[in-house]
């Protein structure tokens, strides 16, 4: 209170008392003696005569009282001699003497001489007793969201007098590391209030931060997460991070929001078309992508064949995607680590959230079992969307039906304050019944469970156990040609990671994990009625994934970060199995297998090892720039088999074994950041150029499903892509959003000495996803506090397509055709705008349900943009757009 | 208040899905050359007809027209000859400028030892060649055979799907011996060829019988790899349904011509086979070109479509009669005025040329072959 008196005096009174009195503070000399007076009456006495005020709260001076005579003594010294054992220090604050509770390093007092420290209470921390020789201190804690204790991964703190600064770990753990003394601390956070503190660290000492979500009444929305100046001092290149509320306030297809499409809308990303399922991140394909949720590996992520995602927007906290490899941690994909982390239940109090939409609806309730102790959220989404399909004019598609859901389970306890278990649960089930007919069905189960341990504020460790498992099946179950045809990937891991802070300049991670995965590649079983189909059972496989792995952040100096490690992994294909071997003189055909190899249960068949070195650094070129270069090797283990564009239902998930090898890739970026008008304005280019070995793609005319010699039709190759993304973002104000633009170029290449294992004669031809154009704009603008307008335009170029180029009638054959060599044309160009309008509810504090209306409208003006081109037999191409009209739609949010 | 909402939603709400035409430019693409190329160890003067034009052996070119609803023209003028290794040559002569060159020896036959290769010189000058090709000798015993046999096929009735089981009958080939121990590769060509006896003339007009030959009755491309390398069993060629098949109701016979190929003639029909049966939905693997065997001596990048290839050739005429079958089925003479009803009689009725019920060439007069 006091503090206040004092700020709010100063500012009244400042501007005309530096005028009037001409007389400095250090001309002021005291010539008195005093016996047994009070310090308040000398000061009065003082401010009497002489040009100073004196600024104080009375308690604090109200018992002390002098006996000293003073002889020319200026003003400063005799303040020293009478305060030296009062513990209270003083600052001069343009000609007046502001008394302050507290030692004061003379650091403080030069620094603040123009700038009063607005908060000058000083937060003590640790026991100067403990450390008498003033040796350099631990200074860490938990920065925590306020609302509902969950911790914050990757909030930043920042030391303003050392400029030294750290990010939470995946714990919400950070440490820093300082010479005992006085500090102005910040904590940070997308999406929360910043918060300041002063303190006086004097031993190691714990500091915890509660930070406040930023409410709606805060002029200003940030729309990536982090500090808000993270691109220009994060070290990791080619990361990107989304907060869940930008996430939100981008406009949604049928008003579903979507994790995945918006990662798309990041420069470097991009998806083959519309619905299409997965996306691309700098020319890799769909199945070269991590999808992480909560540490748990999802090999299909979408929805409804890829319309939605099947991440639970209400329970997603953010979402971090690193284009390459990223830190070493990560590994086993080639293209990108796309990290979703989920939230943790409330510890205080009992929430809920959710929505009502056209396709589905939402629900998340949260809450305490054990009030600041252990805690749930539970979430759950389900559609509801066949009565759509009823609507298309389309007579397959009206006996169409489609269903999804998927459901959270999230436990967290804290054992005690070094303890804390996490137990997450997860499913997503799909269904789509094509036509009367096949029925086409996905379904993820992940489960994991995690106990992070604090040793001290050094050391942290973590070790997860998880077990997941992706299984699709498509079957007809009615009549005469009933079949079921199943295929699944099953994994159970154990990871074991350590976060080791040894001086205040590095971050050490390492850890081990190792993986088993179990393949079942295809499996037919004929329905009762059907006599015509033969089962087909593809040999399971079996393969142990390991990988350990050292990372560490330097902070060399102010301008130069660094970030590198290593990770080493092993890759083991066991049996049981059976490997055929094929005359090596010939191309590789069911024909030409020569031998059998039979190999028993636990048998080494093949293993594949190799270090995966990864460096990332950035050099600050001032405040607002920085220049950012990485290059990164991945190695991945298990392929994604799909010969289709999109990825269809069928697709399945292989191991590298005896032929198939492991893919190898390498990445080098360089980027150049720079902020303006204090980080409001983000503006960076950068280039990368990336090399894969061992790419898979098939022959002419091969077929995939339920193949039993499918190395024999597959080719091994090589990709490259290089290309230059752009982002233009806008932070703070009524206006955000981002403008980004890619260039980029997606080749395969696939040469041999037999023409039957070329493609495109042994030449780069383009990928099936090479988009070299590709801009997106996000704008939102905040209009009031509650009503809010976000648009999103896209544009990319079609993507590559072998079309017919002639036909000609060959024997009985009216019309065969000439189709060009791979992927030398292109579909029409893609482009589509969207809009929404977000009403809120009015803010009244005890109103239970808080509620916001959302209005969107998905492709404005009606393009039609392919979702496939298909050719008649004289090959005449036609388009298919599914999405070939204005979608407007309307979801209802709440939250208690 | 849902409903209420739903119902808002509903007026405004368009879903459709479309399909557009949509052009490439492929003018760029030049047009290429199309030869169909055949020669077997059969000589026309050992077939059932000796002395029908098809009999003969013969090359087709042509020149691949854009993609469009147009007839591929016609190459003529050009030299065409089918050289040996042994340094025989043969040359086909072309049938009044239509782009087919026929070799006119009865009784020229592809030999077991020689490698042919086929030669064309095109009247501006161009040459291309064909890769070598040799028959690989197999032919078939006591073949083809049939079965009777009931399959369940699901019919549309009244828009409704419902399996309706109808009789029919497998017919069977029984592969060649393969004393070999590689790959026997194998094609049919099935081409069936029945009665139809108009109802209404009288039996000594010229209208009233007729031999209907349809060509694309049989649509599927037939194609067997005999892996196991030993041959002798039976292989499936074609179900016949005889339950409410007007064809079968006079005479029926099956022209079966049994191809032994070579590797890469069957890689390029199991090429044609799977792009006949590809329908161009996202989920298809994607469409390739289908590599033949013809260059162009002087310019590999001027690609030839289409193949030579040389066969191991087994020639069978079949005949099938509903009244042979141990049972009977209902017959019906949609000729017949229903009654009560003023009936004015369809063509087909009236004439045997009318036939409606698809045909790729109609005679009245009695093939020789004809049993």
């Amino acid at each position: 209170m006091l503090i206040k008196r004092i700020s709010l005096c100063i500012f009244l009174t400042v501007g005309s008392i530096v005028c009037i009195y001409a007389q400095s503070i250090e001309e002021i000399i005291i010539s008195d003696s005093y016996q047994n007076q009070e310090l308040i009456e000398i000061f009065n006495q003082i401010e009497a005569s002489r040009p100073v005020e004196f600024f104080y709260k009375k308690n604090w001076i109200s018992n002390i009282k002098i006996s000293q005579k003073f002889e020319n003594k200026k003003l400063t010294e005799f303040l020293d001699e009478i305060l030296k054992d009062q513990k209270i220090s003083y600052i001069i604050y343009n000609n007046n003497v502001v008394l302050l509770k507290g030692d004061i390093s003379p650091e403080m007092v030069v620094s603040s001489s123009n700038n009063l420290p607005e908060a000058a209470n000083y937060q003590v921390i640790g026991n100067a007793l403990e450390n008498p020789n003033n040796n350099e201190v631990i200074v860490s804690g938990f920065i925590k969201d306020a609302g509902n204790d969950d911790e914050l991964i990757g909030a930043r703190v920042f030391v303003e007098e050392t400029e030294n600064g750290s990010v939470t770990n995946v714990r919400g753990f950070y440490s820093v590391k300082l010479p005992p003394g006085k500090y102005t601390i910040r904590a940070g956070f997308t999406g929360y209030e910043e918060k300041k503190l002063s303190i006086d660290v004097r031993s190691n000492g714990t500091l915890n931060f509660d930070l406040f979500e930023e409410t709606v009444e805060l002029e200003e929305i940030t729309i990536t997460a982090e500090a808000q100046d993270e691109n220009i001092k994060g070290v990791m290149a080619g990361k990107e991070k989304l907060s869940i509320e930008a996430i939100k306030g981008m406009p949604a297809f049928l008003g579903e929001i979507d994790v995945i499409k918006s990662i798309i809308t990041l420069p470097g990303v991009s998806t083959v078309g519309e619905g299409a399922s997965g996306f691309n991140v700098r020319g890799g394909g769909v199945g070269q992508n991590l999808l992480l949720q909560d540490d748990a590996v999802i090999y299909n992520a979408s929805h409804l064949f890829g319309f939605f995602s099947s991440f639970n927007a209400d329970l997603v906290r953010d979402v971090t995607l690193y284009k390459g490899g990223g830190p070493p941690n990560f590994g086993g994909r080639v293209s990108s680590i796309l990290n979703v982390s989920t939230r943790n239940g409330n510890q205080k109090e009992f929430h809920g959230q959710g929505g009502i939409g056209l396709v589905s609806s939402r629900l998340v309730l949260e809450g305490p079992i054990a009030k600041n102790k252990t805690s749930f959220i539970i979430g759950g989404r389900s559609s509801y969307s066949d009565w759509i399909l009823k609507r298309i004019k389309n007579a397959d598609l009206q006996q169409s039906s489609a269903q999804f859901y998927d459901a959270n389970l999230k436990i967290s306890h804290n054992v005690n304050d070094k303890n804390k278990l996490i137990f997450s649960s997860y499913i997503s089930n799909d269904r789509f019944k094509f036509s009367a007919d096949t029925t086409y069905g996905w379904r993820t189960i992940n489960n994991s469970l995690k106990w992070s341990h604090i040793f001290n504020e050094k050391l942290l460790s973590s070790i997860s156990l998880s077990h997941g498992s992706y299984k699709n099946k498509t079957f007809d179950d009615q009549g005469f040609d009933s079949f079921t045809l199943r295929s699944s990937i099953e994994n159970t891991g154990v990871k074991v990671d350590f976060n080791y802070v040894p001086l205040n300049k590095h971050k050490v991670d390492f850890g081990i994990s190792a993986t088993k995965y179990s393949f079942e590649p295809g499996d037919l079983v004929a329905g009762e009625l059907n006599t015509n189909t033969d089962p087909v059972k593809v040999r399971k496989e079996q393969s142990i994934e390991s990988g350990i792995y050292i990372k560490d952040e330097f902070q060399v100096n102010h301008k130069l970060s660094i970030m590198y490690g290593l990770r080493y992994s092993l890759f083991q294909n066991v049996g049981e199995g059976d490997v055929y071997l094929y005359d090596p003189n010939r191309p590789k055909e069911p024909t030409t297998i020569l031998d059998t190899t039979h190999y028993s249960k636990g048998q080494l068949i093949k293993s594949y090892s190799g270090f995966e070195p990864r460096v990332s650094l950035r050099y600050a070129m001032g405040i607002q720039s920085s220049l950012k270069f990485s290059y990164y090797r991945t190695r991945q283990y298990v392929h994604l088999i799909s010969n289709t564009t999109a990825v269809a239902p069928v697709d399945f998930w292989q191991s590298s074994n005896f032929y198939l090898e492991p893919q190898i890739g390498d990445q080098v970026s360089i980027g150049l950041f720079r902020n303006f008008k204090d980080n409001a304005i983000e503006t960076s280019v950068e280039f990368y150029y990336k090399k894969i070995k061992n790419v898979i793609d098939y022959k002419d005319g091969a077929s995939i499903i339920l193949n039993e010699t499918l190395e024999a039709d597959l080719l091994k190759g090589s990709g490259r892509a290089y290309g230059v993304e752009v982002l233009l973002q806008k932070n703070k104000g009524k206006i955000t959003g981002w403008l980004g633009y890619t260039y980029s170029k997606s080749e395969r290449l696939f040469q041999s000495e037999n023409e039957e294992e070329q493609i495109n004669l042994g030449k780069y031809y383009p990928a099936n996803y090479d988009k070299p154009h590709d801009l997106t704009l996000v704008f939102n603008y905040k209009a009031s506090r509650r009503f809010k307008i976000s648009a999103n335009f896209t544009y990319s170029t079609g993507r590559p397509i072998t079309v017919p180029v002639s036909k000609y009638s060959y024997d009985r054959i009216l019309s065969v055709l000439n189709y060009s060599e791979r992927n030398q044309f292109r579909i029409p160009d893609y482009h589509r705008l969207d809009l929404s309008v977000t009403l809120s509810e009015g803010h009244k504090k005890n109103k239970l349900i808080k509620g916001e209306w959302v209005f969107s409208v998905y492709n404005v003006y009606g393009r039609k943009n392919p979702y496939s081109v298909f050719f008649n037999q004289n090959g005449q191409a036609f388009r298919l757009a599914v999405l070939g009209s204005i979608f407007p739609s309307i979801t209802y949010n709440f939250k208690f | 208040m849902k409903t209420r909402i739903a119902i808002l939603i509903l007026s405004i709400f368009c879903f459709s899905t479309c399909v557009d035409p949509i052009e490439f430019d492929t003018s760029s693409e030049p047009a290429r050359l199309v030869v169909e190329g055949f020669i077997s160890d059969l000589s026309a003067a050992e077939r059932s007809d000796p002395y029908a034009i098809e009999s003969y052996f013969k090359v087709k070119l042509s020149i691949s027209s854009p993609v469009s609803n147009q007839r591929d023209e016609v190459v003529s003028g050009a030299t065409v000859k089918i050289v040996d290794d042994s340094g025989g040559e043969i040359i086909l002569q072309e049938f009044s400028e239509s782009g087919e060159y026929y070799i006119i020896d009865q009784h020229f036959k592809a030999q077991e030892s020689r490698e042919y290769k086929l030669q064309i010189i095109t009247n501006d000058g161009k040459t291309y060649e064909s890769l070598p090709e040799r028959v690989h000798k197999a032919k078939s015993q006591d073949w083809p055979y049939y079965e009777l046999d009931e399959k369940l096929i699901i019919q549309d009735i009244g828009g409704k799907k419902e399996p309706n089981l109808i009789k029919g009958i497998n017919v069977f080939t029984n592969l060649p011996d393969n004393e070999t121990t590689e790959t026997a590769y194998y094609r049919w060509d099935i081409i069936p060829t029945w009665v139809y006896i108009a109802p209404l003339p009288s039996d000594n007009s010229p209208l009233k019988t007729c031999w209907v030959t349809n060509d694309y009755y049989f649509k599927d491309i037939v194609l067997h790899e005999d892996n196991l390398g030993k041959g002798n069993y039976p292989k499936q060629l074609f179900f016949l349904p005889v339950t409410g098949n007007d064809k079968l109701k006079h005479d029926f016979s099956v022209l079966i011509r049994q191809f032994s190929l070579s590797e890469k003639a069957y890689d390029f029909w199991e090429s044609l086979k799977k792009q006949r049966e590809s329908v161009g939905s996202i989920f298809d693997p994607p469409p390739f070109t289908i590599k033949g065997n013809i260059i162009n001596v002087n310019d590999p990048d001027d690609r030839v479509l289409g193949y030579f290839s040389v066969a191991s050739e087994s020639e069978k005429r079949w005949f099938v009669n509903i009244h042979e079958l141990p049972y009977t089925l209902e017959e019906s003479n949609p000729c017949d005025p229903p009654p009560g009803v003023p009936n004015i009689p369809t063509p087909d009725c009236l004439s045997c040329f009318e036939y409606g019920g698809g045909s790729t060439s109609i005679t009245n007069q009695k093939p020789p072959w004809w049993r």
